[in-house]
């Protein structure tokens, strides 16, 4: 006697049902256990990167410590270093002056007073001068113009502005010089 | 079909639980310890980022610090003070000026010097600052002096150039000369001074090193010469303000 099953076609749905559920059930529970990792991980790290920001807070803490322990040596140290810049600067000019006075006096011939001597930054100096004698006055210009050997500095320029004569007086005069700077001569 | 319509339901319900569940605790999860946690990392990793920053910059501090010597270091300190002081130099600026005339073997033919204030501040510690821009350091101070010397030519040349190297840093701004059998020249020239910095910079600022320039002026100076610094050591404070000395 053959045997109908109306139900078989229904059976095996529920069937395939029952298997896609079983699937769905293990993906949801394989996926919420993946997300727990993750979250356990990242609590973790979280706790553990707390510990390392006390290990570090502990470790600046302590070599502040030995750094104020050293602070007086910190302190000259500034101090060196803060005058020194200064002092560079003070000294490039200094240097400058020196060398244009130095060679100024070797110009100058005896006889001649010098009055409102000037330097300015870019190395040119102004003078007065006076003398008693027309040849003394003459040997000063051939020296302004000659090359002069043995000079610390050599002139780069050199005016006389104005010659003044005044009866038993004697001569006034009244100059710029310019000299190299470090430039080539 | 009835039956069929329980079997459906109880079978949905099968169904969805284990996602619905799933997917509730993540969003749980998700707004509470993960968000948190999450939020928590980034700020301890960027925190920890500084941190190793300012370690590394506090680590390198500390050895450079401890690799300076601190004999040469306040060695330098006192010749760069008898050269270039902390306080305006009245007192050593005479005696120099008067020893290195008789050294040369010229003639004071009269000093005016205008020194000003006297600072009156006594040892300051030096405080340190958290930021850079609230670093302060002292501007650069000077005075002027003028005197006469009087001399022969080669004395007065030498006294010119020994003048510039010797304590306390001096600048000869302006000088008029009379030559003669005797030069006499009257010369105006600037002592200058600095006090030392106030402040240090924030702790995690480097060490500033000198450089090998720094370094070549500093022995540049150490050639100078200097005379020993007059410390006034008088009693003060008078019984009777009428009674003669």
């Amino acid at each position: 006697m053959k045997e109908i099953n109306f139900l078989k076609d229904r059976l095996d749905a529920l069937a395939k049902k029952e298997k896609r559920l079983l699937i769905i059930r293990i993906w949801s529970f394989g996926a919420l256990g993946i997300y727990g990792l993750l979250v356990l991980s990242l609590f973790s790290y979280n706790l553990l990167m707390k510990r390392q920001s006390k290990v570090l807070g502990e470790k600046i803490i302590k070599e502040k410590a030995a750094i104020e322990e050293l602070k007086s040596i910190e302190t000259k140290q500034v101090y060196l270093s803060h005058k020194t810049q200064s002092l560079a600067q003070i000294l490039s000019s200094k240097r400058q002056n020196q060398e244009i006075v130095e060679t100024f006096i070797s110009l100058l011939p005896e006889g001649i007073s010098v009055s409102n001597f000037n330097i300015d930054e870019q190395g040119r100096i102004s003078f007065s001068g006076h003398c008693q004698s027309f040849y003394t006055l003459k040997h000063f210009l051939a020296v302004l113009s000659d090359e002069v050997e043995d000079l610390p500095l050599a002139i780069k320029e050199s005016n006389i502005n104005n010659i003044n004569y005044g009866f038993g007086d004697g001569y006034s005069f009244s100059a710029t010089i310019l000299f190299y700077l470090g430039e080539k001569q | 079909m009835k039956l069929l319509e329980e079997i459906k339901n109880p079978d949905k319900l099968r169904k969805n639980l284990a996602p619905t569940f799933a997917v509730l605790t993540v969003i749980v999860l998700t707004m509470t310890v993960f968000r948190t946690s999450f939020m928590s990392v980034k700020k301890l990793f960027k925190m920890n980022k500084e941190a190793r920053n300012e370690l590394s910059q506090l680590e390198k501090k500390s050895q450079t610090l401890k690799s300076l010597d601190e004999t040469e270091v306040s060695d330098r300190v006192l010749q760069l003070e008898k050269v270039f002081p902390s306080e305006k130099p009245v007192l050593n600026l005479l005696a120099s000026l008067l020893s290195l005339s008789r050294q040369e073997g010229v003639r004071f033919g009269g000093i005016e010097l205008n020194p000003g204030q006297i600072d009156n501040k006594g040892q300051v510690e030096v405080k340190r600052v958290e930021t850079e821009e609230e670093e302060k350091g002292k501007a650069l101070s000077q005075f002027e002096i003028q005197f006469e010397i009087i001399g022969k030519s080669e004395a007065i040349n030498s006294f010119i150039k020994k003048l510039e190297q010797t304590g306390p840093l001096m600048k000869i701004e302006s000088l008029s000369l009379s030559l003669g059998a005797n030069l006499n020249t009257s010369l105006t020239v600037t002592v200058y001074y600095q006090s030392p910095p106030a402040t240090l910079g924030p702790i995690t600022q480097p060490v500033p090193l000198l450089s090998a320039q720094e370094r070549e002026i500093l022995d540049e100076i150490s050639l100078y010469r200097t005379v020993e610094e007059i410390t006034a050591s008088s009693p003060v404070g008078k019984q009777d303000f009428f009674s003669l000395p």
